[in-house]
């Protein structure tokens, strides 16, 4: 898959971690939802005495969700490889999605917001997610570049906020 | 001579007369709406039938109005599809000097302006059906996004993933500007054009919080 670059993504690449960490993520909560099933399956099997049904259901558990695996993580290369930032003197812009695609642009100047943040698999992976908003509730949602390495998240943020400083400091009375 | 953007500066500098005569919501957009009742008018419809006879003896008692399935289905349809045409045609844009004006309303008439000033952000965003279509909405968004819960805002009937109502009202909502029907081409450019606007009238008081 071609990977949508920009001189920001080459100077601060997203982690190649990032896919399999997505990937994990839905499907651990596709394993979530298929478990309640199959318990579900397994017990009233069990109460009906049907012990052999209650081991098919584990078999298609397992089954369906290592074939869920397969085109999650394909779907994962995809946003990986669509997923474009990039960061000029004065706005930053950030388009992901394959399917259904969304591009926020923000002005440095609007910028309300710059924090890192890790979740629980993101610190197995090494992964750090960079935030940034305005004052809009849109922003807080698409603005955001995540799964990049700790030294790519670090420098980007530090380029964020000096950035923002100088343009505050460039449009003071 | 061309901007950062590859915007010819005099297109910039007319841009008090950027409307919908020149980036109009294609009809498109309306074959778009029509088609997403039809299918959501056709499952309630295949929905109603099929509870009718899954309930027997409802049935029974019922079946002699079952020609009100496709008479309702035929009038909503057709209310929304006028609805949507009526909402296009008297809908007006003008991307002034210091501020976007919109006229919209078919029988509620309203007039907006947003100063540049009060953008926060802009997004361009398309919808599964937008990519079917070709065309994307472009939103451009201030503080005031969930701000005018007391406006009534037609064609408000689609909610994006993510919970944004903002992305497709078309124009305005509370002092959001919202423009779908675009081409994916047309709203960059449009983008663009609020983006060189709004460096042309900052707002100081609105800048970053950090």
């Amino acid at each position: 898959m071609k990977i949508a670059m920009s001189n920001t993504r080459e100077e601060y690449p997203l982690s190649t971690n990032k896919p399999l960490k997505k990937t994990l993520a839905y499907t651990l909560w596709w394993f979530f939802l298929v478990g309640i099933a199959m318990t579900v399956t397994i017990i009233v099997s069990l109460i009906n005495k049907h012990g052999a049904l209650a081991f098919l259901a584990i078999v298609f558990a397992i089954i369906l969700c290592l074939i869920l695996f397969i085109p999650i993580y394909w779907y994962q290369k995809w946003y990986y490889a669509v997923y474009f930032y990039d960061i000029d003197n004065d706005y930053v812009r950030i388009r992901k999605g394959p399917i259904t695609p969304k591009e926020i642009t923000i002005p440095f100047e609007r910028i309300q917001d710059v924090y890192v943040d890790q979740d629980i698999l993101d610190r197995i992976f090494g992964l750090y997610d960079v935030h940034l908003s305005s004052a809009t509730a849109t922003s807080g949602m698409a603005a955001h570049i995540d799964g990049l390495a700790q030294p790519a998240a670090d420098e980007l943020k530090g380029l964020l906020l000096k950035t923002v400083t100088s343009k505050m400091k460039k449009n003071s009375p | 001579m061309n901007s950062k953007y590859g915007i010819q500066r005099d297109i910039i500098a007319e841009s008090n007369f950027i409307n919908e005569t020149i980036y109009p919501i294609l009809k498109i957009w309306v074959a778009k709406k029509g088609v997403l009742s039809f299918m959501t008018y056709t499952f309630f419809s295949f929905f109603a039938y099929f509870s009718f006879k899954l309930i027997e003896s409802s049935y029974d008692r019922l079946q002699s109005y079952v020609y009100l399935i496709p008479i309702s289905f035929t009038t909503l349809l057709f209310l929304d599809v006028t609805f949507v045409i009526l909402e296009k045609k008297y809908f007006r844009f003008e991307l002034g000097q210091e501020y976007i004006t919109i006229k919209e309303g078919i029988i509620k008439k309203q007039e907006r302006h947003i100063p540049y000033g009060v953008i926060q952000d802009i997004t361009i965003t398309q919808t599964l059906w937008d990519r079917v279509f070709n065309i994307a909405t472009l939103s451009a968004n201030n503080a005031t996004q969930y701000a005018s819960t007391n406006q009534q805002n037609i064609g408000n009937n689609e909610i994006s993933a993510s919970g944004s109502y903002a992305d497709f009202i078309l124009g305005s909502n509370g002092s959001n500007f919202s423009l779908p029907g675009q081409r994916p081409q047309a709203a960059e450019n449009i983008k663009k054009i609020i983006l060189e606007k709004m460096k042309e009238n900052p707002d100081w008081g609105l800048q970053s919080g950090l």
